[in-house]
C-alpha cells in the first residue's frame, strides 16, 4: 500500500488493522496525509497550525514499537487533528482569537495528553470560531474554513475546521468541543461524524472555557466506529475536572460494532414532532424521513414524541451561555498571558479594555456584552435565573421522554450548508442550532451522522440524542443507521465527497 | 421590554470592560434589543416552584486525597507573561485617575 490518496481514504479503525498486519506503517500515513494536506488545505483551510515535524517524532516511535513486538493502543499511529480551542504543550493555541495569538500552553489538555498516551501522532491545530462562538467558521480571527463539499460554502461552526480536516481526507480524526452544537452541525455540513459525550464523560480541563455547565469535548471522524475508537480512547474520570464523572467505564466501539448487525428490535425511537416541517427545509426533512424509516425497517420501534419546550432551548441558551461566557472570558485582561494593548498613560484598566477591545472580535464581543446585561442587578431574577429553572423544565421533559424511549431523533441542522456570507443577521445565526442546543442543556449525548445527501449533494445530518451516560446506545442505533445509509447509497456518504487534491474538483 | 440606549450599551462596555469604540456602540443597541427580544418568550413558560440548574449532571460532592500533586514551574508560566520582572508579573499601576 503506497499511494496517498489510498491511504488518506482508508477509515482509522481500517488504518488500524493494516498497521497490525505490517501493511502500513504510521510514517506512511502520516506522510501521506502531509501530501493531500498540502494540496487541500490551501483550498479548505482547515487547519490554524500543523505540527507534522512532532507528528512524524510519534509516529516512529509507534513503528519502532511495534516493529519489536510491544503491545499498543488501538488507535497507535493513527493521526488526528486538534480543534484550536483545546490546549496542547508546546503548541501554539489561539481559540482563533487575537487575544490569544502566540500563546503556547505550558500543559496538555487532559484528553490531547489521553490521545498522546493512545501514540496517535498529532497533525496540526484544527480552525474555529472565535473562542468557539458561532455556527460558519466564518469568525475566526484568521481565516475562514471552507466546506469541502463546495468551496463556496462554509462548514459549520465552531468547529468547521475539525470536520472539514476530516471529510476532506486531511486528517482520520479530530477533536471538537461542542457548547451548542460545535461538534454535530459541522458534522452534519460536511457529511462527517460527530460525537457530543455526556457531559462529564470527557475531561473538560485543558478546553479553552466557552460555557462551562454546557462544554464538552468530542469525536469527529468519517465513520461511527472511529468516532467510538476515539471516544473510547478520551473519555474517563479526571480529578482535575470537578464535574468529571467517576467509574463510567466506556464501549463505545463493543456498541457501535453490536449495531453494524442492524438489529434495533429492543429499540424505542421518538421522533421529536417540533424538528421537521416549519423552520426546517423540505430537503433536510425528507432526509431525516428516509433515516427514521430505516431504523423502523430494523425492527426499532419508532413512535412520534411532542416535546414542546424543544424550540425555548434556543432562547434559553442565549440568556445562559452569554452569561457563562462574560465570566469565563473576563481572565483575557492582558496581565499575566496574551494580547497586552498599552494606550497612553495606561492604567490597569484602561490597559484592560484597550486590549479587550483590540483583542475580541465583534460576535465575541456581543455575547460579552448579552452576558454582562443578563446578569446585570435589574435583570437577573427576570432574565438569568429565570433561565436556570426553564433548563431545569426542559431537563425534566427529557428525564420523562427517556422512560419511554432509548434514543430521541431529529435532524442536526434545519438547513444543509449555507453560503459563505449568506447569513450575516445574528439571530438568523443563531437558529442553526436549534436542534442541537437541548442536548447541552439537559447534559445529553447526542451524535450527528450524514443521512443522505439534499438536491445541491449537500450532506444532511441525522441527530441521535440518548440518556445520559447512556452514550453507548446512541453509538449502536447510528451505527446501524450509517451501514442502513451505506447501503441504499452504493457506499458511505463520506465516501462521495470531493477528492480536492485532484485538479478541477 | 425598553430599547437600549447609548448610555446603557456603554455603560455595559464599562462594566465588560471593553472599550467599545461609538460605532461599535451603535451596532450593538440593535443587536442586543435583536436577541433581547428573541430570548423573551421563555417567559411564558410556567416556573413556579422549579429549582434552576446550575450544572446538568450534579455529582455528589468528592474530594480527591489530601497529597501534594505538581504544579506548573513558575519560570515557564512567567515565559508567556507580557512582562515579567524577578518573577513578578509586571502591570500598569492601578492606582490614579481610575
Amino acid at each position: 500500500m503506497s499511494g496517498a490518496e489510498e491511504i488518506v481514504t482508508l477509515t482509522a479503525s481500517q488504518m488500524a488493522k493494516a498497521m497490525k498486519k505490517g501493511d502500513l506503517s504510521s510514517r506512511q500515513i502520516v506522510e501521506a496525509e502531509l501530501e493531500i494536506t498540502k494540496a487541500v488545505d490551501p483550498k479548505t483551510q482547515s487547519y490554524l497550525s500543523t505540527c507534522f515535524t512532532s507528528a512524524f517524532m510519534v509516529a516512529d516511535a509507534v513503528d519502532q514499537a511495534r516493529a519489536i513486538g510491544q503491545e499498543l493502543p488501538e488507535l497507535a499511529g493513527i493521526p488526528i487533528a486538534v480543534k484550536d480551542m483545546i490546549v496542547t504543550k508546546g503548541v501554539e493555541t489561539t481559540a482563533a482569537s487575537k487575544i490569544l495569538k502566540g500563546w503556547v500552553p505550558p500543559y496538555d489538555a487532559t484528553s490531547v495528553e489521553k490521545v498522546k498516551e493512545s501514540g496517535m501522532p498529532i497533525l496540526g491545530k484544527t480552525n474555529l470560531d472565535e473562542f468557539a462562538q458561532g455556527s460558519s467558521t466564518e469568525n475566526s480571527a484568521f481565516h475562514p474554513t471552507f466546506n469541502p463539499w463546495d468551496l463556496e460554502r462554509v462548514p459549520g461552526g465552531s468547529g468547521g475546521g475539525s470536520a472539514a480536516a476530516v471529510s476532506s481526507f486531511e486528517s482520520p480524526l479530530a477533536l471538537g468541543t461542542d457548547t451548542g452544537g460545535s461538534i454535530r452541525q459541522p458534522a452534519s455540513f460536511t457529511g462527517s461524524v460527530g460525537v457530543k459525550p455526556t457531559y462529564g464523560r470527557v475531561s473538560r480541563y485543558g478546553a479553552i472555557s466557552m460555557a462551562s455547565s454546557l462544554d464538552q469535548i468530542g469525536p469527529c471522524a468519517r465513520t461511527v466506529e472511529d468516532a467510538a475508537m476515539l471516544f473510547d480512547a478520551i473519555t474517563g474520570y479526571d480529578p482535575k475536572d470537578s464535574t468529571s464523572i467517576p467509574d463510567c467505564p466506556s464501549s463505545a466501539l463493543k456498541a457501535a460494532l453490536e449495531g453494524k448487525g442492524g438489529d434495533l428490535s429492543k429499540i424505542r425511537v421518538g421522533v421529536i414532532s417540533e424538528a421537521t416541517g416549519e423552520g426546517f427545509s423540505k430537503d433536510v426533512t425528507d432526509g431525516f424521513l428516509r433515516g427514521v424509516n430505516l431504523l423502523s425497517s430494523m425492527g426499532a420501534k419508532v413512535e412520534e414524541k411532542s416535546f414542546p419546550n424543544f424550540a425555548h432551548g434556543i432562547q434559553i441558551y442565549y440568556i445562559l451561555m452569554p452569561a457563562e461566557v462574560s465570566s469565563n472570558l473576563a481572565r483575557y485582561d492582558g496581565m499575566r498571558y496574551g494580547l497586552r494593548i498599552m494606550p497612553p498613560d495606561a492604567t490597569a484598566f484602561s490597559m484592560m479594555a484597550a486590549t479587550r477591545e483590540e483583542g475580541f472580535g465583534a460576535e465575541v464581543k456581543r455575547r460579552i456584552m448579552l452576558g454582562t446585561y443578563v446578569l446585570s442587578s435589574s435583570q437577573y431574577d427576570k432574565m438569568y435565573a429565570a433561565a436556570q429553572k426553564v433548563r431545569t423544565v426542559l431537563i425534566n421533559d427529557f428525564k420523562k421522554a427517556f422512560e419511554s424511549f432509548d434514543v430521541l431523533v431529529c435532524p442536526t441542522s434545519p438547513t444543509t450548508a449555507f453560503k459563505v456570507g449568506e447569513v450575516e443577521d445574528p439571530v438568523t445565526m443563531y437558529k442553526n442550532d436549534i436542534a442541537t442546543i437541548p442536548a447541552n442543556l439537559a447534559g445529553l449525548p447526542a451524535i450527528s451522522l450524514p443521512v443522505g445527501l439534499d438536491k445541491l449533494g449537500l450532506p444532511i445530518g441525522f441527530q441521535i440524542m440518548a440518556d445520559r451516560k447512556k452514550d453507548e446506545v446512541a453509538f449502536k442505533v447510528a451505527s446501524a443507521l450509517e451501514e442502513a445509509v451505506s447501503r441504499e447509497n452504493d457506499g458511505p456518504i463520506w465516501s462521495k465527497a470531493p477528492r480536492l487534491w485532484k485538479s478541477g474538483e | 421590554m425598553s430599547d437600549f440606549s447609548y448610555e446603557q450599551v456603554q455603560h455595559l462596555a464599562k462594566l465588560a470592560c471593553i472599550a467599545l469604540s461609538d460605532e461599535e456602540i451603535e451596532d450593538l443597541k440593535n443587536d442586543l434589543q435583536g436577541i433581547v427580544r428573541s430570548v423573551a418568550l421563555i417567559s411564558d413558560i410556567d416556573i413556579a416552584g422549579v429549582e434552576p440548574t446550575t450544572n446538568p449532571l450534579p455529582l455528589p460532592p468528592h474530594y480527591r486525597e489530601d497529597v501534594a500533586g505538581k504544579t506548573l514551574d513558575r519560570d515557564v508560566l512567567l515565559e508567556q507573561a507580557p512582562e515579567c520582572e524577578d518573577g513578578m508579573f509586571v502591570t500598569p499601576r492601578i492606582l490614579g485617575d481610575e
